[in-house]
């Protein structure tokens, strides 16, 4: 008896497709097995950024710098981001430029004098065992503005003594180190703050090791699990907020094995989930076999759901071994059909669980909308659908599973509302200002932040497309401070934004007559360190917050602030403080300090570091 | 066989009680039976799933009350690939249903699974260091060992050991190739950037010389690849000064009809279609369809050690024109025309006009067998002439001179024929099944190949009438009848065949071994 001829004669003879199976490179942490780093469940097509406005991984955008804009996708094969957070990246290079800016107007003297052009020497060091390393590549750029790809750059590869040196190098070129294993530094060459001389103080670039996360997963009878989705989950703070985001993900191969390589060293959640098809199955039998067994999903150590789960720490150059022992259960399939969305746009349906995703598979039909989730064992869901489209579409349905398939579920498509902003009396200031609404809750992992420009709205009125209800903290950055922002009859200075399936009142922005000024003096920090300082107001838990960097030098400086009284926390920006988080803002009041900010005036203040061990991710 | 046996049969045949498949689950390696497997029954021609069983330590399943018909069976372990009974091979495409009803034998059966076999290696550069994210590419052979020809499989990237490990493989003979560049960034030297050329193992550039694996199932094989470093350059591809209307991938032959796909990233921009990493070489450019399988550009690129920017032009060609000409008229259905790629870099398809014309916009050098299909029904190709080429063995050779005329004959009216495999006289399961036309090339489009269920019975779908060879081989591991120099020395055990318009009788055949 032959298998369908369709794939009988597919196999092995495609036209040339650059889709299939055109290997996609693994792009940042490498992955044994099939290499992916998306963030599970991201709708086909909204490939994690650029909506109407929106953007999945938001700039920080210090108040004293305009940086332009600036949107890191998670993931994005840039060499020169690969390896490092982009957002803590973006912090240190924003914090970088700024203090070089200010060192640049420190002094008359230095302010007139060219760009010094100086030798630099140096060492490449572990940053671990603070030996050299050799073998190191240590790049040079032709200039403060040329990239180092330019192919004018300069390049030395370190000896077994570490070392580098180039001759005129000018002041604000950036340097780079690389090797195999480890994480790429980026600096500049002008750190050492020194008198223009003609040879600078010996620069020393620290590399950081990476590690790697290996396991095997087995099932109650030590049988290995094959084609199971391992992910490696990192917390991270965006506008303040803590979230868990996929770092990198892999699968287990036929022995139940897996490695993820190339890992920053840190804190991480070790999850195995899904029961991925097996890609090698044969044709024309049913692709969904029924009674197929569900795993995980499941933490390392333990715990099936992350508010149960402890992160494991990965030490530089070190391998985490973490291994899984997982009881399969019978799953069973979710049928329906998804009605009211277009149907040559891009779909995604994902199924949730205690605010996770799951990572079964879902096979949908374009065509007339049918769609199946396989393999899922009893309990309570939630069934997400997105569609793109202008605005794009989406449902959410709680789904029960019991000891039998579920059929029969007709999802409905709403268009997801459009949120209207408008700002008090047509203010010609407004055009300067961003306003982002920052999600209470993201659990795909990609909602990131919608974000509108007051350069695009008309009349003093921006609008937001396609919203996905839900509750939200609007945050204003502009040169005119906000006096209030309301949504109808709340306050949406102290209660959260809640976007329905019809939308919300609009959202309404009275400007302050006159801002206020506050410069924070940081203790505890070296005079070349930096730290963030945010400032929040204690009585208006959601007003907009306003931020800065500071070195020990040289205090932050926040301008555009609505006069009133705050709090002021400063935090290393390595250690991120998520300032918009309840919980961790009433354990760190320990390190902030209160200061007014009048209309028109300038507070002073001096706050203490925040200690590495109390907030940030060193939990 | 006893007499209270025989009372017991005779009372449960009495009741209607139903068929019963039943059997073990073992190791086709070792013999062993084996746990915990799923074992699935499923209708042959509905595809509904009758029943399901996980097996303990004797192996056993057992389905009862089953109604007259064929069904297939279907096993699921944990470190096996998903597979029939029946099934000769990991992933091949037949399998042998179990036909149940009146003096049929469908009670233990022995269901063995075949364990899959795997390739690990390490990647190492010219210091010996071990390399990784280099992308990994196992290659088949198919065709006569004594001229093979070699078939894209699977692939994988080396971790940060510089290991890779390509799995669930089935038995056959292998080379593996190593190429691209780390995902780290890429060495820059003299201003360009540094990667490694493909290099199959252990380390060599010539697939000549390659280190041919030969796997068993169940075997675990180790290839170690010593790359080679290359400087890498940006190619990027213009149609008329404008971004190309699909991808772009380069190609190279590295033996008979067979072929890399080199530069592992393309990016689609405003400005062109640009491929990265791109090592030194003479390569053939391929512009596709970005949604269907269709070639819209080719050109040849030599590339060196500079970036490389080349414009496909306006003009796409050679392209090729095919006329359909149906001996009983047009069938009512679309048809698709598909262009098989035997000895070219990929195949493509595209639909008939309803004048029975179709026109693709490049057709590159090589071999092609077309086909004419319409839903899972494929029609006889009779005959077949193409101007400027020729037709060898049933296929159209292409030498990419210039735009190509092909004329095919082809009949609508196809009959299914249905025929059972005897061995001494006893109905055999598991024969390959070959009909192939008599006095015409092997590799004309007629031929069917179907497997024998258990009862010896099989069915060789959309066949044209006419005079034909019928081959039906025992133990028919899964080999490449299609390629006529493996089917030419077998001819002579070949039965004829007539097939008529109007009803046939089943076929005979009688079984014979492969030399």
């Amino acid at each position: 008896m032959p298998v369908s001829r369709e794939v009988s004669a597919a196999a092995g003879r495609c036209a040339v497709r650059q889709s299939s199976p055109k290997p996609k490179m693994p792009s940042g942490a490498g992955i044994g097995g099939s290499a992916r780093r998306a963030a599970p469940g991201s709708p086909a097509g909204l490939d994690g950024h650029d909506g109407q406005g929106r953007s999945a991984r938001p700039a920080r955008r210090p108040q004293c710098l305009v940086t332009g804009e600036k949107t890191f996708r998670f993931g994005q094969d840039s060499d020169r981001i690969r390896g490092v957070n982009p957002v803590e990246f973006l912090q240190k290079i924003c914090c970088i430029l700024m203090i070089a800016a200010a060192a640049g107007q420190e002094s008359p003297a230095r302010r007139a004098a060219p760009r010094a052009v100086v030798n630099v020497t140096g060492t490449v060091i572990d940053v671990t065992t603070r030996l050299p390393v050799a073998n190191a590549v240590v790049e040079c750029g032709a200039g403060p503005a040329e990239r180092l790809d330019s192919g004018k750059t300069r390049r030395v590869v370190t000896g077994a003594d570490g070392r580098f040196a180039f001759e005129k190098v000018a002041q604000g070129t950036p340097i780079r180190a690389w090797r195999r294993g480890y994480r790429t530094a980026d600096t500049l060459a002008n750190i050492w703050h020194g008198e223009a001389e003609k040879d600078a103080e010996p620069l020393t670039i620290e590399l950081v090791a990476l590690g790697a996360v290996t396991g095997r997963v087995r099932d109650e009878h030590g049988d290995p699990v094959a084609g199971l989705t391992v992910q490696l989950l990192k917390a991270r703070v965006e506008h303040g907020k803590r979230h868990v985001r996929l770092h990198a993900s892999g699968l287990t191969d036929d022995q139940g094995a897996f490695r993820l390589w190339h890992i920053d060293p840190g804190s991480y959640y070790v999850k195995v989930l899904g029961r991925r098809r097996a890609s090698y199955g044969i044709g024309e039998l049913p692709a969904i076999r029924p009674g197929v067994l569900s795993y995980g999903p499941a933490y390392y150590p333990s715990g099936a759901r992350l508010q149960e789960a402890q992160s494991v720490g990965l030490e530089p150059g070190g391998t985490l071994q973490a291994d899984f022992n997982l009881r399969g259960q019978r799953g069973y399939s979710i049928r329906g059909r998804i009605q009211g969305a277009a149907r040559d746009l891009g779909m995604s349906v994902v199924l949730l669980r205690d605010g996770e995703t799951t990572g079964h598979d879902v096979r949908i039909e374009p065509a007339t909308g049918a769609f199946e989730v396989a393999g899922v064992a009893p309990g309570e869901y939630v069934l997400m659908v997105r569609t793109q489209g202008q605005p794009p579409g989406f449902a959410r349905v709680p789904v029960l599973v019991g000891e039998a398939d579920v059929t029969g579920l007709l999802v409905a498509v709403r268009p997801a509302p459009a949120v209207t902003v408008t700002v008090g009396e047509q203010n010609p200031l407004a055009r300067y200002s961003t306003v982002l609404l920052i999600p209470d809750e993201d659990p795909l992992g990609d909602l990131g932040v919608y974000t509108a420009y007051g350069k695009d709205g008309t009349g003093g009125v921006l609008r937001i497309e396609g919203v996905l209800p839900g509750r939200y903290r609007v945050q204003w950055q502009s040169v005119a401070p906000a006096a209030s922002i309301r949504s109808g009859t709340a306050d949406l200075f102290q209660d959260p934004l809640i976007v329905t399936e019809d939308g919300c009142e609009p959202v309404e922005i009275e400007i302050a007559p006159q801002a206020g000024r506050l410069e924070v003096e940081v203790q505890g920090l070296g005079p070349e360190e930096l730290a963030m300082v945010v400032a929040v107001r204690d009585d208006f838990p959601r007003a907009p917050y306003v931020e800065a960097g500071a070195t020990g030098r040289r205090p932050a400086e926040l301008t555009a602030m609505a006069p009133g009284r705050y709090r002021v926390f400063a935090y290393r920006p390595e250690l991120p403080f998520a300032f918009n988080d309840p919980e961790e803002v009433g354990a760190a009041l320990e390190f902030s300090a209160v200061v007014d900010v009048t209309a028109g005036g300038t507070g002073r203040v001096a706050v203490r570091l925040m200690n590495s061990a109390k907030g940030g991710l060193g939990r | 066989m006893t007499a209270a046996l025989l009372l017991a049969l005779i009372l449960t045949e009495g009741q209607g009680a139903g068929y019963t498949i039943s059997g073990t689950v073992v190791d086709a390696v070792s013999g062993a039976p084996l746990r915990r497997a799923r074992v699935m029954l499923f209708e042959a021609e509905s595809r509904r799933l009758m029943g399901e069983w996980t097996t303990d330590e004797s192996g056993g399943f057992h389905f009862e009350g089953l109604p007259k018909g064929k069904y297939a069976l279907e096993a699921e372990k944990a470190g096996y690939v998903i597979q029939r009974y029946g099934q000769k091979a990991l992933f091949s495409t037949f399998f042998s249903a179990i036909a149940t009803g009146e003096g049929l034998a469908t009670e233990g059966l022995r269901f063995e699974l075949i364990p899959s076999s795997a390739i690990s290696g390490t990647v190492v550069d010219e210091r010996g260091e071990p390399v990784p994210g280099i992308l990994v590419t196992c290659y088949r052979q198919t065709g006569h060992p004594d001229n093979p020809k070699w078939t894209r499989y699977r692939y994988e990237w080396t971790n940060d050991l510089g290991r890779y490990r390509i799995h669930s493989l089935r038995k056959g003979t292998y080379i593996v190739v190593a190429q691209g560049a780390e995902s780290l960034m890429r060495e820059l030297r003299d201003g360009r950037k540094w990667g490694y050329a493909p290099a199959f193992a252990p380390g060599v550039a010539d697939a000549a010389q390659a280190a041919r694996i030969r796997l068993e199932p169940g075997q675990e094989a180790r290839a170690d690849i010593a790359v080679r470093e290359s400087p890498l350059v940006t190619v990027t591809v213009t149609q008329s000064g404008q971004a190309p209307p699909g991808p772009a991938i380069l190609t190279t032959r590295f033996a008979r009809l067979s072929f890399l796909h080199v530069g592992t990233a393309g990016v689609a921009r405003r400005s062109g279609f640009t491929i990265y990493d791109v090592p030194r070489g003479a390569y053939t450019l391929l512009v596709s369809s970005a949604t269907e399988p269709r070639i819209l550009a080719m050109k040849q690129v030599t590339v060196e050690d500079e970036p490389v920017t080349v414009d496909v032009g306006s003009e796409t060609g050679p392209g090729a024109k095919i006329t359909v000409e149906w001996v009983d008229g047009p069938p009512k259905q679309a048809v698709a025309l598909m262009l098989d790629a035997e000895g070219a870099i990929g195949g493509q398809m595209t639909r008939l006009e309803p004048d029975s014309t179709a026109h693709f916009a490049v057709l590159p050098p090589g071999q092609y067998v077309p086909k004419l299909r319409s839903g899972n029904r494929d029609y006889a190709v009779t005959g077949m002439t193409v101007r400027p080429g020729r037709v060898a063995d049933g296929a159209l050779e292409i030498d990419g001179s210039g735009p190509v005329e092909i004329r095919l004959t082809a009949v609508s009216g196809v009959k299914d024929v249905a025929g059972r495999v005897f061995k001494d006289g006893v109905p055999l399961m598991g024969a390959t099944v070959i009909l192939l036309p008599r006095n015409q090339p092997i590799r004309a489009a007629t031929w069917a190949v179907d497997q024998s269920d258990s009862d010896g019975t099989f069915s060789w779908k959309g066949v044209a009438p006419g005079e034909y060879l019928a081959f039906a081989f025992e133990h028919g591991e899964v080999f490449d009848y299609a390629d006529p120099e493996v089917m030419g020395p077998l001819l002579r055990l070949g039965q004829p065949v007539t097939v008529k318009p109007g009803a046939n009788p089943e076929v005979r055949l009688e079984a014979t071994r492969v030399e």
